[in-house]
């Protein structure tokens, strides 16, 4: 009974969320301000049915309903209950359920907190965020219902995908949901300002910190599931430009783009086309990452839903909400009125500018990396998929620039006058790389791509602090009275600092992981000593355990330095009988320096066991690295309300 | 520059069309491939049926058997065991089309986790179609048989060895098409 009130709540809501379009497009040209209060009034009505029936699923699972197809084939009655609750969104119904919760939250927030732009601007960004989420509530009503019932009564559940029982990936889909589904928002505003045909300083000062928190969330998402991949999959790496990774990191290019070049919008009016592109780009290769998905176009880790006939559903979806954004601003992005730009190559915009070219380019390379194989599949039906070398070859040096100008961006003023000590700041962010990039090589001799790598991460460091330094010197504040400078380091774009000392920060892990791991793969016995790099690895031995849903094979190992035992390694192979599937728990020594990897592989007594040791110096900087990035996006957000509130 | 439409400004929907026909092109032979149809495959096919140390229970009769359900009448003759439960609806939709099976071959029902009354009255509302029924109050024996959930249908052949089994509600064509002519060769 109960998950048939949260399957009528969907069907409410589908239906009344196509009435609330017609009521828009009936009174699109012929305004009043009450319909803009109306449709303020369902986005909340919306918000509250997803966000019940999202609860009856949960609770569903939670009781462990079996009667439910979607409970019985994920969930189990012994599974702890944060994976019951994890378990909602680990599925592809629930996930979509989640998908569409999210977008009528931001709906709703949206007409709450930008109550105060043009009124048809606001119902025509409320009106376009209906459409998409009448287009995936009928998705989800007619190919993948969460609440259909079962023909067989199970005695117990399935149990979820053992791999997807991790803290780390709990948290994955709604940080990744938040990041795809809040760039929506930038979407409908564009889409909303093509509608009216207008746009002003104002509209990206709205828009802004949607386009902030979509960013961080995305960030963190992404962030996780590169970490989870790490330790859970086995497989030594951090990023492995699989498809799916690929599908979530492309919306996240093209956001960062759009969170760059939106600040000179709200400066001065330029650029305006470009951004109304952007933003209708950045909601769309969103879509593009759930068609990929959830269809089973390319097969990788996450294909865990493809059925082709859920796939023309979504190819339909894209098409209206691709196809039709980009027909209307073919037509009608040129009736913007813009400021003229006046390109002084020395000046903040141009340097976003450049910026945001680098950026849309690697967007263009990972997007022909990720489609070859599909159109290549579709003309001579072979399969071949695209790894590192291609990415390694076109990703990083078109990114390289962009870190490079990350470090002088920020030192430069906007528009055409430029302060008289940039060449100061110059020589000193010079010097000071120079001598970073001499204690890289005293401290580790290594190639020459090794050495950029690493000097780019300390460029872009030193970039930030002569920023900093230079604010506080031309603030006239001494340097010995670190109250005040504290006080003002808070006042200046601290956000802004925050995220590209996180892009340093990340770098560094880059280069560590990169050029400086060790790698041995061996068979080895019990009792075995051998070295791998500067330490020695002794197995000593090997056991049967327990788990509380899973029997586990550990292996215990000793980590020495110079004949001394410094740490205990204990590798798992986990066996989930319920779900009849096998993980592997890789062992990881994690310090700020550096990680020590250890994965147990197949064998017995006779032949050995099969075992891969990795030194992964720097790594955990990788995903400290991304939340910096997260925490500057935060902060901007909250420093920007701290500034309206004193304008006003 | 001038407010002009330019076919610079079709260029991102051209991309997204040919992104679009491409994806389609490949959805279609997707949707055209043959395809793996899964079934869920006893482990006992082929085996002999596990013992079965449940009481029969008659649930019409004056008096309580207290004896174990037991299949040795059946011995040298292909039958039928079905696992069911009063609780569960597409029990009752079955229950016709075991009544069809009963009048070919003997059908022999358990009734899981299912109370006394409970069953009875199904039994009476939805009609009897078991030569005899055993009860499963634990789930135990369900256990043994590896049975995924109710209801679930099992074929025995002569040599008491299981050589079919149907999760979920005996449907008629399953009946017609794959019942019937397994019940025919054997």
């Amino acid at each position: 009974m109960i998950p048939e009130i949260g399957h009528i709540f969907l069907i409410i809501t589908f239906v009344a969320s196509i009435m609330q379009i017609l009521f828009w497009i009936y009174n699109i040209n012929s305004f009043h301000g009450f319909t803009v209060n109306i449709l303020k009034k369902s986005a909340l009505i919306n918000f509250s049915l997803i966000l019940s029936s999202f609860f009856i699923l949960t609770y569903s699972f939670i009781i462990s309903d079996f009667s439910l197809l979607l409970v019985s084939n994920n969930s189990h009655s012994l599974k702890p209950l944060i994976y019951k609750i994890s378990g909602v969104w680990g599925n592809h119904e629930g996930s979509l359920l989640l998908w569409v919760l999210i977008l009528s939250a931001f709906t709703f927030l949206v007409s709450k907190k930008n109550s105060n732009i043009n009124p048809k601007l606001l119902s025509s960004i409320i009106g376009v965020q209906t459409i998409i989420l009448s287009l995936f509530l009928a998705f989800i009503l007619f190919t993948s219902n969460p609440f259909e019932r079962v023909e067989i009564l199970p005695l117990d559940g399935r149990g979820l995908n053992p791999l997807l029982q991790d803290p780390g990936l709990a948290l994955h889909p709604p940080m990744l949901y938040i990041g795809y589904v809040g760039l929506s928002v930038a979407f409908s505003f564009a889409v909303g300002a093509l509608i009216i045909g207008e746009i002003n300083r104002e509209w990206a000062q709205q828009m802004m910190p949607w386009i902030t928190i979509a960013w961080s969330a995305l960030t963190i998402g992404i962030a996780l599931g590169s970490w989870w991949a790490y330790y859970e999959l086995g497989w030594g790496g951090w990023w492995f430009w699989d498809p799916v990774e690929n599908a979530s990191f492309m919306p996240w290019l093209i956001a960062t783009a759009l969170l760059h070049s939106v600040r000179v919008l709200e400066k001065k009016l330029v650029l305006v086309n470009w951004i109304i592109l952007l933003s209708i780009l950045a909601f769309s290769f969103s879509l593009l990452g759930t068609f990929i998905v959830r269809s089973g176009l390319l097969t990788s880790v996450h294909a865990f839903a493809s059925d082709p006939s859920r796939g023309v559903f979504i190819l339909i979806i894209l098409a209206i909400a691709i196809g039709g954004p980009l027909i209307l601003y073919a037509f009608k992005s040129s009736s913007f009125k813009e400021q003229k730009m006046q390109f002084n190559i020395l000046s903040k915009e141009s340097a976003i500018l450049i910026n945001n070219l680098f950026l849309t380019t690697a967007t263009a390379t990972v997007l022909i990396g990720t489609l070859y194989p599909l159109f290549l599949d579709a003309f001579n039906g072979n399969k071949i998929s695209i790894g590192p070398a291609y990415y390694n070859a076109t990703f990083a040096p078109i990114m390289a620039p962009v870190v490079f100008l990350m470090a002088i961006a920020p030192l430069l003023n906007w528009g055409q006058h430029q302060q008289k000590n940039l060449s100061k700041k110059f020589i000193f962010l010079i010097i000071t790389t120079f001598i970073g990039m001499i204690c890289l090589y005293i401290i580790e001799q290594s190639s020459l791509f090794a050495l950029i790598c690493g000097s780019l991460s300390i460029w872009l460091f030193s970039g930030v602090i002569t920023d900093i330094i230079a604010k506080i010197k031309e603030a006239k504040i001494k340097f010995n009275k670190l109250s005040q400078v504290f006080f003002f380091i808070s006042k200046i774009n601290l956000g802004i600092h925050i995220a590209h000392i996180g892009v340093a920060v990340f770098l560094a892990g880059v280069t560590g992981e990169q050029f400086y791991k060790t790698e041995y793969n061996g068979r080895k016995h019990i009792g075995d000593i051998f070295d791998v790099g500067e330490k020695s690895l002794e197995f000593k031995k090997i056991e049967m355990l327990d788990g509380p849903n899973y029997k586990s094979q550990t292996a215990t190992f000793n980590l020495l330095n110079d004949g001394k035992v410094i740490n205990v390694l204990k590798p798992e192979k986990r066996f989930y009988p319920t779900e009849q599937s096998q993980t592997t728990e890789a062992a990881i020594l994690s310090d700020f320096l550096g990680d020590t990897y250890l994965v147990l592989g197949d064998g017995n007594k006779e032949i050995g066991w099969s075992i891969r040791v990795y030194f992964n110096p720097l790594i955990s900087w990788i995903w400290g690295g991304a939340c910096l990035m997260a925490l500057g996006g935060l902060v901007s957000i909250l420093q920007n309300r701290k500034y309206r509130k004193i304008i006003k | 520059m001038k407010n002009n439409f330019t076919i610079l400004k079709t260029l991102p929907f051209a991309l997204f069309l040919i992104i679009f026909f491409v994806s389609a092109l490949v959805l279609y032979q997707l949707k055209n491939a043959p395809k793996n149809i899964k079934s869920i495959k006893s482990q006992l096919i082929g085996k002999n049926i596990p013992e079965i140390l449940i009481p029969e229970v008659n649930y019409f009769g004056s008096s309580n058997q207290k004896q174990n359900l037991n299949f040795k009448e059946y011995e040298n003759q292909i039958f039928a065991v079905n696992f069911f439960a009063s609780w569960c609806a597409p029990c009752r939709i079955e229950a016709p089309i075991l009544e069809e099976l009963n009048k070919i071959i003997p059908v022999v029902g358990v009734a899981y986790k299912d109370k006394f009354m409970d069953t009875k009255k199904f039994l009476n509302d939805f009609g009897n179609p078991y030569k005899k029924i055993g009860i499963d109050n634990y789930g135990k024996v369900a256990i043994e048989w590896g049975v995924y959930g109710v209801p679930e249908t099992f074929l025995i052949n002569k040599k008491g060895k299981i050589i079919y089994r149907h999760a979920g509600p005996l449907l008629y064509n399953i009946f017609k098409f794959e019942v019937l002519p397994l019940v025919q060769e054997n």
